[in-house]
Parts: C-alpha cells; sequence; structure tokens
C-alpha cells in the first residue's frame, strides 16, 4: 500500500476543507490499534472561516485491501455517527473518505482524544489493581447502557436489518460463511460447536446496537478509571445485546489469564453491573449460546487472520500472530463452553 | 543446526525484547513485540512439532477405522489411508487436515445417535488431546 505522508495528508486536506487555510499536518504517527485497520495520530493545524489559528488533534483509520474483519471505513464511520450524542462516549467523526484512490484505501478521520489510556495488558500491572473494580464498573455499566438505547432513535441504515427472532441464525450464517471462505485448515472443534449452535437460537429480549467488539482494549479511560470513550465500531450491527456480553466474557480476553474476563472482573459480577445498567436479563441459556457463538466469531476472524497472510493479502504481523496466540485458545473455550475441556 | 533451534529463538526474542524495543514506540514497538512473541511461540512448538502431528495423524486413522465400522461407510478409513512418506511438517500437516476434515463428516453423523456415544466421547477426547497437544504457553487460555 501507498504509504500516507504528512504532504499526501495535507494535500488532500487541503482539496477536501478549502474553507481552512494554511493547513498544515504535523506529527503524522502510527498507532499499535488493532489487526483490522490501519490507525494513525497527527496534528493538523489551520486558520478557520473566522481567520482563527486553530490546531487539533486527528485521528485516521485506513482499509487495507484485506483484513480479518470484513467491514469498510463507511460501515465505522456510520456507526459511530449513529451512536454519536446517545448517551454512550464515543470521538466524534469528521470526516469520511470513501474513495480509495486517495489513500490505497478508503480513510475517515475523527477527533483525539488524547491524554488517556487504552491497554487492556495495563489492568496485570500491580499499581492499577485498586482500580480494577470502577473499571469493571464503568465498562459493563456502559455496555449495559448501549444495550438499553432504544434502536429505534438511530439511524442503522448502515447495517442489516434484523429481528428478535431471526437475529441469532441470521449472525451465525453470517460468521459460519466468513469461516467457510477463510478457510486455513480443518477445525473440528469449531464444526461440532456450529452444529450444536444450528440445533437452537434464542430469541432476543430487543433488538439493540450492538458494538460486536465490546472488550478490554477498545475503550479509552483516565488516570481514575473513568470510561472516556468506546472505540472500534466497525462489527457494529443490529442484533441481540447478550451478543456484545457474551464477548467480553470470552476467554481469550482474559488478559490475566485468570477467571477474570477482560483482565477485570469475574463472570457474576460483569453479568450483575450489565443487568443492572441495561434493565435486561441475561437468561443463562440464551447467553450461554451467545458466548459459544462469540468463540465461532473469534475462530472466523483469527482463521481469517491466518488466511490473509497466507494469501498474501495482508503480510501485517499482528495477521500471523494473532492466528498463532488464538486459535488453539478459542478451541480450548470451546470446549470449557461445551462441557468437553475435563 | 547447532546452536540449538528453540535455544537460539528465544535468545533472539528476548533481545528484541530487552535491547530493540525499548527504543521504539507505537506500531514499531507492537510489531517488534509481537515478532518477539512469534520467536516464543516457534521455539515451544519446534521439538515437538513432528511428534505431535504423528500422534494426532495416529489418533484420528484409529477413530476413523472405528468410523467406518460403526456405520459401515468405507469413506472415513479411506480418508486416513494414506501413510506420510517422510516426516517433513509439510506433508504431516497435510495428512492432519485430510483426517480431520474427515473427523468432522464422522462426528456429524453419529454424533446424535444414542448408540454411537462411545465413539463421539472418544472424539471429543482426541479433540481435547489436540489442544493440549497444540497448547500455546502465551495464550490467554
Amino acid at each position: 500500500m501507498k504509504p500516507i505522508s504528512a504532504d499526501l495528508l495535507q494535500t488532500y486536506l487541503g482539496h477536501k476543507l478549502p474553507q481552512w487555510t494554511q493547513l498544515a499536518v504535523e506529527n503524522l504517527f502510527r498507532l499499535p490499534l488493532g489487526a483490522s485497520r490501519e490507525t494513525f495520530r497527527f496534528d493538523l493545524s489551520y486558520v478557520d472561516e473566522q481567520g482563527e489559528s486553530q490546531r487539533t488533534g486527528m485521528i485516521l483509520r485506513r482499509d487495507p485491501p484485506a483484513s480479518n474483519v470484513e467491514s469498510d471505513r463507511a460501515h465505522e464511520f456510520a456507526a459511530y455517527q449513529a451512536i454519536y450524542g446517545h448517551g454512550i462516549p464515543v470521538p466524534k467523526m469528521i470526516l469520511l473518505e470513501p474513495d480509495a484512490s486517495h489513500f490505497d484505501g478508503a480513510i475517515s478521520l475523527a477527533e483525539d482524544l488524547r491524554g488517556y489510556h487504552n491497554s487492556e495488558y495495563q489492568f496485570q500491572d500491580p499499581a492499577w489493581a485498586d482500580r480494577l473494580p470502577h473499571i469493571a464498573q464503568q465498562m459493563w455499566s456502559t455496555m449495559g447502557r448501549l444495550a438499553a438505547v432504544p434502536v429505534e432513535a438511530l439511524d442503522m441504515g448502515f447495517t442489516r436489518p434484523a429481528t428478535v427472532e431471526n437475529t441469532a441464525a441470521q449472525e451465525l450464517a453470517s460468521w459460519v460463511d466468513v469461516l467457510d471462505r477463510h478457510d486455513v485448515g480443518a477445525e473440528p472443534i469449531t464444526r461440532a460447536a456450529i452444529r450444536a449452535l444450528e440445533r437452537w437460537q434464542p430469541t432476543a429480549q430487543k433488538l439493540a446496537m450492538v458494538h460486536g467488539d465490546f472488550r478490554a482494549g477498545n475503550f479509552l479511560y483516565d488516570d481514575a478509571g473513568d470510561l472516556i470513550a468506546v472505540l472500534d465500531w466497525e462489527m457494529a450491527h443490529l442484533g441481540d445485546p447478550l451478543e456484545d456480553l457474551g464477548w467480553s466474557l470470552a476467554r481469550v480476553f482474559c488478559f490475566a489469564k485468570d477467571d477474570r474476563y477482560c483482565g477485570l472482573a469475574t463472570r457474576e459480577q460483569a453479568v450483575a453491573i450489565w443487568e443492572e445498567a441495561s434493565g435486561l436479563i441475561a437468561d443463562p441459556r440464551a447467553l450461554h449460546w451467545w458466548e459459544l457463538f462469540n468463540c465461532i466469531k473469534g475462530q472466523a476472524i483469527w482463521n481469517s487472520c491466518a488466511h490473509v497472510w497466507q494469501s498474501g493479502q495482508n503480510r501485517d504481523v499482528i495477521q500471523a500472530y494473532a492466528a498463532w496466540w488464538l486459535r488453539n485458545a478459542q478451541d480450548r473455550a470451546i470446549l470449557e463452553l461445551m462441557d468437553k475441556l475435563s | 543446526m547447532k546452536p540449538d533451534i528453540p535455544a537460539v529463538l528465544e535468545d533472539v526474542a528476548r533481545k528484541l525484547r530487552e535491547t530493540i524495543l525499548p527504543d521504539l514506540k507505537g506500531f514499531q514497538a507492537n510489531m517488534v513485540g509481537m515478532t518477539a512473541a512469534m520467536l516464543d511461540m516457534t521455539a515451544e512448538a519446534w521439538d515437538g512439532a513432528a511428534d505431535r502431528l504423528v500422534q494426532e495423524n495416529a489418533a484420528l486413522a484409529t477413530l476413523l477405522g472405528q468410523g467406518s465400522a460403526l456405520t459401515g461407510d468405507p469413506a472415513f478409513r479411506n480418508a486416513a489411508k494414506e501413510e506420510a512418506q517422510d516426516l517433513k511438517i509439510s506433508t504431516l500437516e497435510r495428512i492432519n487436515d485430510q483426517r480431520r476434515r474427515a473427523l468432522i463428516a464422522l462426528q456429524a453423523r453419529i454424533e446424535t445417535d444414542q448408540s454411537a456415544q462411545a465413539l463421539n466421547s472418544a472424539i471429543w477426547d482426541e479433540l481435547r488431546a489436540s489442544t493440549e497437544r497444540r497448547r500455546v504457553t502465551l495464550a490467554n487460555f
């Protein structure tokens, strides 16, 4: 892919934002965020329509030619715009450029909320131990509040329709299709789980905007442990809010390698926080279905990582790393959920 | 090869973490950190890779043979007919993949049949054992 340079970006923005003059792009820097998209930070200075000098931090995300997640800039941009102003803190979207010809891939620009943390590994630092209950409260209560947002109030035109009856089957079929198209080797454990999931699906209590990747590492928090913004909405869709809860209870995201999910809280604590904030019930059978489903989704993503690397479509180190690191752990998580681990 | 491959990989990984990584930041730091972790994973898998695949392929052949006996369908046994002509990892992995695909078909066929529960249990035992053989120390679970 074409490197994104400050000159290239400055020229592009000069054409795109003619109302601003003396545009300058400085401190362009690629961030280590995620496997699915390239993320850059930069400073933009300019003189606005009133003749005032301005300087602002910006985040640029670019779609690669192939990714472990089949989403695009337009989808994530629309998801952020849909939830913005509805009680879930997110960065403000600034600009979408869906034409891939400018930067060898579509890009989006958003405000850069600086001075905060987003590391899932920082939670294992003993210095943060006393703040973990608060961060857990912040994380799962925000997820619960997202579940409670009336979906009718949101512009969900960016995602496929769903009903309370069909969302589970629809999501399962979609991720099985991703797995099928990114086959890098037989997955007997995953396939057994798929067959179990196909025998019964839960009906959602309600439809909600599902973030799709709500876990430690995908939100900003401050030194006090307050959640500042939820990031990475590229897999957002209309669906069952239990899907997000189930994803956050994934074993592969137990970053402390113990029974604290997301390295923050026990399963019981997480579910209790979510239920209180959402006003919904996490029915055990339905939640178990979504937890097992999320193993399929995870395995589809990790297999896609291996596939895009193996096929030469995306040779970022993280694609190979994620596949090596996660595929067997995901199988073990399936065994645990199917009561086959011991 | 001498010095021993796992020891070399682990040492290179340590040097990347201790001498290169501290001078980097952002994307570069993350990439080097992951590269070091991948060297550690390779070091861990290297010595036992062929042995793991030989064990697994033998266990799969046994299950597929039992599957043919139970169902009367020779396709399962036939899927395990090919014997490795060498111990290259690529050869063993190709045979492993053939057998695991056949195992998926076998389990899908018998798992709801009450008379086949002993075989189904044996399949789950082998799948559980396979995740132990493939276990990555660095993984979260």
